[in-house]
């Protein structure tokens, strides 16, 4: 019997089969989907009727409308599509934190990418994955298959992260290599230059890409939860950094809660969703609840 | 200066780095974290550095200052300690003998002490500090060799403390040769070895002398180990009243009597419109006293009149100062009703002022003021000294051939016991006689070997400048009331080769300048010679005013001086022997001051056969204090009898001028003294070992323990 994948998580799976992970956007898809097309024809979905124009197809003109208006209407549908998901994440050592919790930032990551992959490919949409510390290191090309999940699995459970967060530059880099619009979810504890990463955000916008955000935290590195006297030791450096963290906890939480309200402002602005979550938080509710309120949204008129 | 009773305990204040320790023992515990977020910590950190460095450091300060001062407190510090400290329950068992100096001085108030209370309050440490083992002993100076207490063992702290609440202050002087010397005595009777002599004191100079050199020679050998505790003041202002001493020989009951105070200004302030108390039998008087520049002494003049005869006290009291002790002075006064003058007629007449005695007898005949003064008797020459005639005051031997040698004898004797004698030279006097029984050597009578009579006319009389004299108020008349006496026979006196206290008190206004009126002191009386005759046969003196106020002023000043033998100095041994046939009994005491009377005992003297009779002995067993001791006693039929007698304050303990550390070192050679000062300056309050601060430590160590807490509370925080 063959081996389960390290990272996948049956009961987080079970949570979110009967749930849909959606674009926000429009996406360029090849073949039909979850996902609205900016392209309308006579497909699924009719959309909205607008007045014929000389030079409209004739074949999309509404003749019942005629019939009952006199007046010449052209009938548009909406086209839906698949989206091409990729999946960054940040491979970087500071990933490789595990506080109390079970699973280190990086496994909880990697859960994360392999249940959403299978949602989305239940739904056809190819995905694919770039694993990144200070470039990116792997790079898979998107693809709709359960074989594309298997080996997205094994590319995680082969990562060993180390080295540090680079995300904006691996953003500017990825921006030329993406042909067609997708939606990219990027994975990471954001404990990166956060300028450049913006940067790199504005850039994903220009060119009409989707970002999802979802920030995989410690509840150590929020809470600063130690007492007696303690060396930190930079995960990605060599620094180390004596403190008595009692003596300082409320100002580090308040540093670090301005850190991520910061992050979520930015993504907000810029139309993107930004997510957070804890380690030590069950993945299938954190899951659900993220892709409920996702669903919520897209329910909302537009 | 900083001392602490339990020493050894402040090496427990090293302790203090204990949280010094645990802090860099802290750090080497440490957990070792791998951080991702050390952007946020570091920016954190750097934020909140300065602030956290100062709380730990002052949290860590607290901690270290919190144990310093437990151990600082358990440790007993002490402020300007007196070493006494030091001084108690060291080596082995001892004799602890404390010889608190109780003279007058110790009374000097500096601040709000007085010394004597702070030797008090020493004494009563060192006893509490007293190791069971220890015996204990306390003497004062007033009486050394009567021991307040005499190996008391050291657990009975009731005893012991007892023994120096009871202690007053005296009006002694201290004489540290005599005093030493005493308690050298007592130091021989300790059970124990070890003897540790300490002495408190206010180191005045007056009473040490060199005396103690040998005593302490002695100690040396015998290891005393002496310690003297100094609680006199240095800066010290003192009024004094030195003494109050009659004028006149005699005080008569209801006459005026002449007295002088002698009242020392030995401050730095002048003192002015001063009122002093005078009190007769208790009655007083107020006196202004003169402008007294500082260290001047003032002579103050005053004029007292007893009621009756009898014993009276007198009493005069300066405004209190710094010393108070010092202020008052006390005088028990028997008073006379009146002075027996016996003349002896050496040329009887039957005529009026026919006999010399007349003329003699005249000016005695009129009282001084209210009294009676004067009761004159005359007898013949032969029986002039006759035991069965009460004694004279004053006895004239007026013209008289020559007394016989028995009769010479027994007049040197009556003179020097006090009796006045004056003789008027004449006709029937015989020269050669009165040089060989009044000029004997070794028991002259005479002013002056007497030459023989000399014919002379001569006009006036010198009255000598001599003060104080019999006929000093002689000075005060015009000259021309002693211009006019006139004599024509003098007796020539030899005044070549005079021994003793003589002394001429007025000439004769003729060329050679002769005698009138010499004056000889023999023993406690006084023989007045006058050249001239007391009637008119060879002089014309008599019938002037002149004579009236000289033969007056020269029986007053030359009688029988009223005797003060019932005044004494603070201290001194007070006797009172009665002589009497019947039975002395229920002798009692009224102390000066009031209080309860205390019954004395009345002890009879086995003395040889007295006119008297019988003599009993009342003796006041303690006479320390000053004041007025009044003395009674019942005699059978006679009734209550009563004495009074007064103590006064030693004039030396005035003198405060205090003796240096090293001097008295020195004086104390080879004795190895330990001095040690618990003054107090002001109102400070004044502890025996200094002053203890455990309850300023014990507030401070609560005040810190409760700013730890608080502090260590906001510190720890989550911030």
């Amino acid at each position: 019997m063959p081996q389960p994948p390290k990272y996948s998580d049956p009961d987080a799976i079970a949570q979110i089969s009967d749930l849909t992970l959606r674009s926000r956007r429009l996406v360029e898809g090849a073949i039909s989907g979850q996902h609205r097309s900016p392209f309308h024809g006579f497909n699924i979905e009719f959309a909205e009727y607008r007045e014929y124009t000389p030079g409209d197809d004739l074949r999309r003109l509404d003749w019942r409308v005629f019939a009952r208006s006199d007046r010449h209407y052209i009938k548009q549908y909406e086209e839906e599509s698949n989206v091409r998901v990729t999946f960054v994440v940040d491979a970087s050592a500071s990933m490789n934190y595990r506080g109390s919790a079970t699973l280190s930032k990086f496994d909880y990551a990697a859960t994360l990418v392999v249940s959403l992959s299978m949602l989305l490919t239940r739904q056809q949409d190819p995905v694919g994955l770039v694993l990144f510390d200070e470039k990116a290191n792997t790079v898979l090309p998107p693809a709709a298959t359960q074989a594309q999940v298997m080996v997205m699995s094994g590319l995680l459970e082969r990562c060993t992260p180390a080295r540090k967060t680079e995300l904006g530059g691996l953003l500017r880099s990825l921006t030329d290599q993406l042909r067609r619009r997708s939606l990219l979810v990027i994975i990471s504890d954001m404990f990166t230059d956060l300028d450049v990463f913006y940067d790199g955000l504005n850039r994903l916008r220009f060119l009409g890409h989707e970002v999802l955000l979802l920030q995989v935290l410690d509840r150590d590195e929020v809470e600063l939860p130690f007492d007696g006297p303690t060396i930190f030791r930079d995960i990605e450096g060599e620094e180390e950094l004596f403190a008595e963290p009692w003596a300082f906890r409320r100002a580090y939480q308040r540093a670090m809660q301005d850190f991520l309200d910061g992050v979520q402002r930015e993504c907000g602005k810029r139309g993107y969703d930004h997510v957070r979550f804890f380690t030590d938080q069950p993945l299938g509710a954190s899951l659900s609840v993220f892709l409920h309120s996702r669903e919520e949204i897209g329910r909302s008129p537009r | 200066m900083l001392s602490f009773l339990s020493p050894l305990l402040i090496w427990g204040t090293l302790l203090g780095a204990i949280p010094l320790i645990i802090h860099l023992l802290n750090r080497r515990r440490f957990r070792r974290v791998e951080w991702a977020p050390m952007r946020y910590l570091k920016l954190t950190i750097q934020r909140n550095r300065r602030r956290i460095e100062i709380e730990q450091l002052l949290l860590l300060l607290l901690r270290i200052a919190l144990l310093v001062l437990l151990f600082f407190f358990l440790a007993r510090p002490i402020l300007n300690p007196t070493g006494l400290e030091k001084w108690l329950g060291s080596g082995g068992r001892s004799s602890q003998v404390v010889l608190i100096d109780d003279s007058l001085s110790m009374g000097y108030t500096s601040g709000e002490a007085v010394a004597f209370r702070r030797a008090k309050e020493i004494a009563a440490a060192l006893f509490a500090g007293a190791r069971p083992q220890d015996r204990c002993t306390l003497l004062t100076s007033s009486a050394p060799s009567t021991p307040v207490l005499h190996e008391v063992e050291g657990t009975r702290r009731e005893d012991l403390s007892g023994g120096v609440s009871s202690l007053n202050l005296t009006a002694t002087h201290a004489a540290w040769p005599a005093v030493l010397d005493k308690v050298d005595e007592v130091l021989k009777s300790c059970t124990y070895p070890t003897r540790q002599l300490t002495i408190i004191t206010d180191l005045r100079r007056v009473g040490w002398e060199s005396g103690v050199s040998a005593i302490a020679k002695r100690w040396g050998k015998d290891e005393v180990r002496v310690r003297i505790v100094d609680v006199g003041a240095e800066e010290v202002a003192n009024v004094s009243l030195q003494s109050l001493t009659p004028l006149d020989r005699t005080i008569l009951a209801g006459a005026e009597s002449r007295w002088e105070a002698l009242i020392k200004n030995d401050s730095t302030r002048m003192i002015t419109r001063a009122k002093a108390v005078l009190r007769v039998d208790d009655k007083p008087t107020e006196v202004t006293l003169p402008e007294i520049a500082p260290r001047q002494v003032a002579r103050v003049p005053l004029s007292v009149q007893f009621p009756g005869s009898g014993p009276h006290d007198l009493s005069l009291q300066i405004p209190e100062d710094e010393l108070p002790g010092d202020n008052q002075h006390w005088i028990a006064v028997p008073v006379k009703d009146s002075l027996l003058i016996r003349l002896v007629d050496g040329e009887p007449s039957t005529e009026p002022f026919g006999s010399e005695v007349d003329y003699l007898a005249a000016p005695l005949s009129i009282g001084v003021g209210a009294a009676e003064a004067w009761r004159v008797e005359v007898v013949p020459e032969t029986d002039f000294l006759s035991p069965r005639l009460d004694p004279a005051d004053v006895l004239v031997l007026a013209n008289v051939a020559a007394p016989s040698a028995e009769q010479a004898e027994r007049l040197s004797r009556l003179v020097s016991d006090g009796m006045g004698l004056m003789v008027f030279t004449g006709g029937k006097l015989d020269t050669g006689l009165y040089n060989d029984l009044l000029y004997r050597t070794n028991a002259r009578l005479l002013p002056f070997p007497l030459k023989g009579l000399v014919e002379e006319s001569i006009h006036g009389l010198i009255v000598e400048p001599v003060r104080p004299s019999p006929l000093e108020k002689l000075l005060e008349l015009k000259t021309s009331a002693l211009e006019r006496v006139a004599a024509r026979q003098i007796m020539a006196v030899d005044e070549q080769g005079q021994e003793g206290q003589v002394r001429v008190l007025a000439r004769w206004n003729d060329p050679g300048r002769s005698p009138a009126v010499a004056e000889r002191v023999v023993g406690d009386g006084r023989v007045l010679l006058w050249t001239t005759t007391a009637d008119r046969a060879g002089n014309d003196w008599p019938i002037e005013p002149s004579f009236v106020l000289a033969v007056r002023e020269a029986v007053r000043g030359a009688a029988r001086p009223t005797r003060f033998d019932n005044n004494l100095t603070a201290g001194e041994r007070m006797r009172r022997v009665v002589h009497s046939s019947q039975q002395i009994a229920n002798a009692r005491l009224l102390p000066p001051g009031g209080g309860e009377p205390q019954t004395l005992s009345a002890v009879p003297l086995n003395e040889g056969p007295s006119d008297q009779g019988p003599a009993v002995e009342i003796k006041v067993p303690d006479t320390r204090r000053a004041g007025l001791y009044r003395i009674s006693w019942d005699e059978g039929p006679l009734g209550t009898q009563q004495d009074y007698y007064a103590a006064n304050p030693d004039p030396r303990e005035s003198e405060l001028e205090r003796i240096g550390t090293a001097e008295l070192r020195g004086m104390l050679d080879p004795l190895d003294v330990e001095v040690v000062s618990a003054r107090t300056a002001g109102s400070e309050l004044f502890s025996p070992m200094g002053h203890e601060i455990w309850h300023e430590l014990a507030l401070g160590l609560l005040v810190l323990l409760i700013v730890e807490s608080i502090f260590a509370t906001w510190v720890g925080r989550s911030r």
